[in-house]
């Protein structure tokens, strides 16, 4: 299983900012945002594994998925 | 047209069919004759505001070579352009003069409520000049009907709250204050000034560039500013005018989505992207992640203001009149009121970078730079200094504490903290000093975001994030990269001189992005000034020039003040980046003359 975490304004679409995805039949982020009931418009940065990745993405089950609205500098 | 150059004279660049009063009132308080004096600003003055107007009047009348805290430097507060509208977030207050700190140009806003006052006393800025010929505590006191040096002896060495509380007793509830710690006083160079909401439970800070340590140079304890039965009212050229366009920002502010995120975890909110990205100041600038991240993240903030409650509270303003409201009121296990507001600089510079991953500990840190009166990023870089050099390991929030109090009292150990991360580590011979032009590195290493770098290096002020914040970039650019970076930095530091000069927050960027001829709406609508983009784009690329004039002479120039050498060397983890974005670029950002016609 891969594990998904959203941050700020997007954790009002989820009941636990930390869930566990199943990735068989490739799916891609967006796929896991529909499961998860999260507007991609509200989405602004994906990462994967630490790294810069996008809607397109495809997830694995070894990932670690972490979803980030658009929020400003301090 | 006439563009200004450096040395800011005639700056007329647009036709006025002015009708409204521009606040063209300044105080010059004498600090060794003690002689008040009122002036009314010439036309040309009238142009500038908050930033702006410091820039203009320190490169006008400040020998740009001069001791930051000796007689001939200016302590100046400046009211933006707009300080006396009811556009949103208006009320910032421009603080500036040489800085103690980086020996260079410096202006630090600041909300509060005080702002507010003095322009209903309709009063453009205050200028305090020359230093007294003896040690003085005094309280600067202005009504309408008054204006005078109070000598409050009672006060020497008080902290913040107990000096706002003898202020208030003293002058009564509805005053506006400023006023400085005991670190201010002892002349650190690493104290800034602080200004309360209105039942002081907000604290605020003008902290960067140790301004404190200028306010406590000319002997002034506070300012108390006293509106009551002020007859000033500002005069719009055409009031239908400005209310459409500040109510265009209000509906545009409230549609976007960084609103909601400022408004629910305020500015936390952006502390885990930071530390997932690989950007937060963790053990003195040695990581860029940091194991305890989610105990201090922003969701963490607001999920113990929540549950704790009491006095716990998210969404407050720091200025009257705010829609973003991102500050909050953060409570002990009780409920009680730790500090207010705990902003993400503070958690990053007094928590990660000090190895300390609980948000008590580093509430209560910054509860104690506020008391003593210290910048919290200032401080929290030179006690992860001094962690690095072993007076305390990492991770010790009671030591660190203990070290912030003999701030206050003035030991040797505290004094040497008090003046900031360059001196920490020149005395306990750390050679890792995260400082550039003498000034602490704020909470986003350069190294993964290299446009912070770029602001960082080439910025009139120094090592100072407010100055053009690349982390909106990390959603179009890759952090890591140098390319274009030098770019970046240059559009993001024209649009804070703007915002700066104005008196607005610098989170009402994104509306006027898509839509910068709002700007020139609301300046036509208060002062009948007929300006396009362009012209406005202009000032702020005036104020730059002027900052840029004035650090030249000054001898700050960026080219003698780069990166520290191990941003350079050190890969940080967890990206293995080094800061590589070549001075030649840096150095010739301004060469040609920026892109005008777009915010």
């Amino acid at each position: 299983m891969g594990e998904i975490q959203v941050y700020a304004s997007l954790l009002k679409w989820v009941r636990n900012p930390r869930a566990h995805f199943n990735a068989e039949g490739k799916k891609s982020v967006t796929d896991l945002l529909k499961e998860l009931g999260i507007p991609e418009d509200d989405v602004a940065i994906v990462m994967i594994n630490g790294k810069r990745a996008h809607l397109q993405s495809p997830v694995y089950n070894t990932d670690s998925v972490k979803l980030f609205p658009l929020i400003g500098g301090g | 047209m006439v563009i200004a150059d450096c040395a800011g004279e005639a700056y007329i660049p647009w036709e006025s069919e002015s009708e409204g009063e521009g606040m063209n009132t300044v105080i010059r308080i004498n600090t060794r004759t003690r002689s008040i004096l009122r002036e009314t600003v010439s036309e040309d003055d009238t142009k500038w505001g908050g930033r702006g107007y410091i820039s203009h009047l320190l490169l006008k009348e400040v020998p740009p070579a001069c001791e930051a805290v000796g007689r001939y430097n200016k302590l100046i507060f400046s009211q933006g352009l707009l300080a006396d509208t009811s556009v949103t977030t208006a009320g910032q207050m421009s603080i500036g003069g040489k800085s103690p700190l980086t020996g260079g140009v410096k202006e630090s806003n600041v909300g509060g409520f005080a702002a507010r006052k003095l322009s209903r006393l309709g009063i453009k800025a205050l200028v305090f000049e020359d230093t007294p010929t003896t040690p003085s505590t005094d309280v600067l006191f202005i009504s309408p009907m008054d204006m005078r040096l109070d000598s409050m002896p009672e006060l020497k060495g008080k902290l913040v709250d107990e000096t706002i509380s003898l202020l208030r007793q003293k002058y009564g509830k509805g005053i506006g204050i400023f006023c400085i710690g005991p670190a201010g006083e002892m002349m650190m160079y690493g104290a800034g000034i602080a200004s309360p909401d209105s039942d002081d439970v907000q604290i605020r800070y003008a902290g960067r560039g140790g301004l404190g340590a200028l306010m406590g140079s000319k002997g002034v304890k506070a300012i108390v500013l006293d509106d009551r039965g002020s007859d000033y009212k500002a005069l719009y050229s055409d009031r239908e005018a400005f209310q459409k366009a500040a109510k265009w920002l209000i509906d545009a502010l409230r549609a976007s989505p960084k609103t909601e995120n400022r408004h629910v975890y305020g500015t936390p909110a952006i502390l885990a992207l930071a530390n997932e990205v690989g950007l937060l100041p963790t053990r003195n600038f040695s990581s860029g992640q940091f194991e305890f991240a989610d105990d201090i993240n922003g969701e963490k903030v607001r999920q113990e203001i929540v549950s704790r409650g009491g006095q716990g509270k998210s969404g407050q303003p720091c200025v009257p009149g705010c829609i973003i409201q991102c500050s909050n009121i953060f409570p002990d296990k009780k409920g009680k009121k730790i500090v207010a507001s705990l902003q993400y600089e503070n958690i990053s510079l007094l928590g990660s970078n000090c190895g300390i991953g609980n948000l008590d500990d580093i509430a209560e840190l910054n509860h104690l730079c506020n008391q003593v009166g210290v910048d919290a990023i200032e401080t929290g870089a030179a006690l992860g200094v001094a962690m690095e050099a072993g007076v305390i390991p990492f991770g010790d929030a009671e030591g660190a504490r203990d070290l912030v109090r003999q701030i206050g009292e003035g030991s040797y150990l505290g004094r040497i903290l008090g003046n900031g991360a360059q001196i920490t580590g020149r005395v306990l011979g750390v050679r890792r000093v995260p400082v550039i032009k003498g000034q602490a590195i704020p909470g986003y290493d350069p190294r993964a975001l290299k446009g912070n770098g770029v602001t960082y290096t080439t910025s009139p002020m120094g090592a100072d994030h407010t100055a053009g914040n690349a982390f909106e970039t990390l959603k179009t650019m890759d952090p890591l990269k140098p390319e274009g970076q030098v770019d970046a930095s240059k559009r993001l530091q024209l649009r804070a001189a703007l915002l700066d000069t104005l008196g607005l927050c610098l989170f009402v960027r994104p509306p006027f992005v898509q839509n910068p001829e709002k700007f020139c709406e609301l300046l036509y609508g208060r002062f009948g000034w007929k300006m396009d983009v362009r012209d406005v784009m202009g000032m702020a690329y005036d104020v730059l020039k002027m900052e840029r004039e004035f650090n030249r002479q000054a001898g700050v120039s960026e080219e003698f003040f780069p990166m520290p050498e191990f941003m350079c060397d050190e890969p940080l983890p967890p990206n293995n980046a080094v800061f590589d974005v070549p001075m030649e670029h840096m150095k010739s950002m301004w060469e040609n003359e920026p892109v005008l016609t777009q915010f």
